[in-house]
C-alpha cells in the first residue's frame, strides 16, 4: 500500500493504516528528536507526541507534501517547543555555555546498532551519525534544523529566538566542527562515497 | 589567516545559497589563491550533501505500539458529535417526559371515567373554534390546560376585581360540582359552531325535562366535531346543569357561566 493510500485510510479513522505510517517513519522521527534534544528518552517522548499530533491533524492534512515531510515538520516543531522550554529553564546555564565549542559529548556505546543492519548501511552514514552525536548541543541542533529539517536561516532565527548573524555564524561553526570530528574519525573522507543519490532536503 | 576565517563563514553561506553576489566574488578570488580553503570548500560540500543520509537511530522497541495505545485512548476520550435529539441522555429524558404525559393523561382519564362513567366528552379550547373530540387520554391533557387557564383567570379575577373566586373554580372546570360552582363575571372566549360563548356544557344525553327549559324545538346547530349543539342563555344553562346533576348524568363544563352572555350546550349522543 502506498503512503497516499495509507494516509487516506488513516484519515478515515483506520488506526491500522496509521500504525503502518508510524512504523514507516518512526526511525527518522525518533532520530530527529534525539538529535535535537540530545536525549534518547526525551526524544522518544517527543517523537510520540509528534505522531499523536499527526493523528489529530490528519483531517486538516491536505497532502500538499508527503506524509513523511509533514510529520518531519511536526516533529521539528514539537522539538523546538521543547527546546524553548528547556532554554527558559536553563537560561543562566545556557548563556554561559552558549558558544562552548567543547565537544566531549559522546554516547558511543549507546549508538551501537544491530550488526546486520549496520552492514547494510554505508560507512559514511554511520560516521555522520557519530559526528552529529559528538557535536556540542547547540551546534547539533542548528545543523539538524538546517540540514535535516530544511528550515531557512530566517525560520531558525525566529524559532530559536536568535538574530540572523548568530544563525549564520553558528551554522558555519557547526559545519567546521563536524568536519573536524569527521576528519578525526577517519571513516567519512576516506571511505568511498555512499549512495549519493541525494534525498530531498527537509523531508 | 583572518581572511580564511571570514571565508569559512562564506563557504557555509554559499552551501545554503545565502551569499551576496559581492561576497561570492570575494570568495572566488580568495579560493583562487588559497589551496587550504579550496580543500575546506570540498569537504564542507561533501558533508552538506551526505548529511541527509546520516544513519538513523532505531526507535525503541514498542514505539509504534505505544503511539497507537495513545491514539486509541485519545479516540475513546473524544466526544462524539451527536445531534442533541439523538443523544442518549436527551432521548431518555424525552422518553421520561412522554411517560409522564402518558401517566398524567391516564390518571386524569381514569379520574374522568370514574366520574363520567366512561363517557367521551368533547373539550373546547379557549379562543379556538375547533372543538377537540379526543380519546380520554387526550381529554385528560385538555382538561389540565383548561384547568390552568381557569386558575389564571381566577387569580386575575381575585386581583383585579371585588369578585372573589373561591378555590372550587378549578374543580368546577372538570364539571363535577356544577351546581355549587360560583359564577364569575369574567367573559370567556369559547367558540362553538362559530359563536363566541362564555361557557360550554357538554352532556352525554339531554336530561329529562330539557324541553321545559329550551323549548320543544330549539335551534339545533352542529359543532365542528359534528355534535348537536345549542346556543343558550346563562340562566338556561344553569337550570340544565341542575337537571343533569339531579339525574346523575355525565357532564362537563368548560368556562364560566355568565348570566348576560351566551353559553353553549353540546350533546354527544343525540337520541
Amino acid at each position: 500500500m502506498t503512503e497516499q493510500e495509507l494516509v487516506a485510510r488513516a484519515r478515515a479513522g483506520d488506526q491500522q493504516a496509521f500504525e503502518q505510517l508510524v512504523l514507516d517513519n518512526q526511525n527518522r522521527i525518533y532520530s530527529l528528536a534525539v538529535r535535537l534534544t540530545g536525549d534518547r528518552e526525551e526524544g522518544a517522548d517527543l517523537a510520540q507526541e509528534a505522531f499523536l499530533k499527526a493523528w489529530q491533524g490528519l483531517p486538516s492534512f491536505q497532502g500538499e507534501s508527503s506524509f513523511a515531510t509533514w510529520v518531519y515538520r511536526l516533529a521539528t516543531n514539537v522539538c523546538i517547543d521543547y527546546l524553548r522550554r528547556q532554554k527558559r529553564r536553563r537560561q543562566v546555564e545556557s548563556e554561559i555555555s552558549l558558544d562552548d565549542e567543547e565537544a566531549g559529548w559522546t554516547e558511543a556505546a549507546d549508538l551501537r546498532q544491530d550488526p546486520h543492519r549496520q552492514l547494510e548501511r554505508s560507512e559514511q552514514g554511520r560516521a555522520l551519525a557519530r559526528g552529529l552525536q559528538a557535536l556540542p548541543e547547540q551546534q547539533r541542533q542548528i545543523l539538524v534544523l538546517r540540514e535535516l529539517s530544511g528550515l531557512s536561516y530566517q525560520e531558525i532565527a525566529q524559532k530559536l529566538e536568535l538574530d540572523l548573524g548568530t544563525v549564520k555564524s553558528r551554522i558555519a561553526r557547526a559545519r567546521l566542527a563536524l568536519r573536524k570530528i569527521l576528519l578525526a574519525d577517519g571513516n567519512f573522507f576516506n571511505s568511498p562515497p555512499s549512495n549519493q543519490t541525494e534525498k530531498p532536503r527537509g523531508r | 589567516m583572518e581572511r580564511c576565517q571570514d571565508m569559512e563563514v562564506y563557504l557555509s553561506l554559499r552551501l545554503d545559497g545565502m551569499l551576496e553576489p559581492e561576497q561570492e566574488q570575494e570568495l572566488e578570488e580568495h579560493l583562487a589563491l588559497c589551496p587550504q580553503c579550496r580543500r575546506l570548500a570540498d569537504e564542507l560540500a561533501a558533508i552538506h550533501s551526505a548529511l541527509p543520509q546520516a544513519e538513523e537511530l532505531e526507535a525503541p522497541q514498542g514505539f509504534a505500539q505505544s503511539v497507537m495505545e495513545q491514539v486509541a485512548a485519545l479516540e475513546e476520550k473524544k466526544p462524539k458529535v451527536v445531534p442533541l435529539f439523538r443523544r442518549p441522555q436527551v432521548r431518555a429524558l424525552m422518553g421520561l417526559a412522554a411517560c409522564a404525559v402518558l401517566c398524567i393523561g391516564l390518571y386524569r382519564g381514569g379520574l374522568f371515567h370514574k366520574q363520567a362513567d366512561g363517557l367521551d366528552i368533547a373539550a373546547y379550547q379557549q379562543g379556538e373554534s375547533q372543538p377537540t373530540q379526543a380519546s380520554s387520554q387526550e381529554n385528560g391533557k385538555e382538561e389540565e390546560s383548561l384547568q390552568e387557564r381557569a386558575l389564571t383567570q381566577g387569580i386575575l379575577t381575585e386581583e383585579s376585581s371585588a369578585d372573589t373566586v373561591p378555590e372550587e373554580t378549578t374543580e368546577y372546570q372538570v364539571g363535577v360540582n356544577a351546581a355549587t360552582a360560583p359564577f364569575s363575571a369574567e367573559p370567556s372566549e369559547y367558540k362553538v359552531a362559530g359563536q363566541q360563548v362564555c361557557a360550554v356544557l357538554t352532556v352525554d344525553a339531554l336530561p329529562v325535562g330539557w324541553e321545559e327549559i329550551l323549548g320543544e324545538a330549539p335551534d339545533w346547530l352542529e359543532d365542528e366535531a359534528g355534535h348537536a349543539c345549542l346556543i343558550v342563555e346563562g340562566p338556561q344553562l344553569e337550570t340544565l346543569m341542575d337537571l343533569v346533576q339531579e339525574q346523575g348524568l355525565t357532564s362537563s363544563l368548560a368556562g364560566q357561566v355568565n348570566q348576560e352572555l351566551p353559553c353553549a350546550l353540546v350533546v354527544l349522543n343525540e337520541t
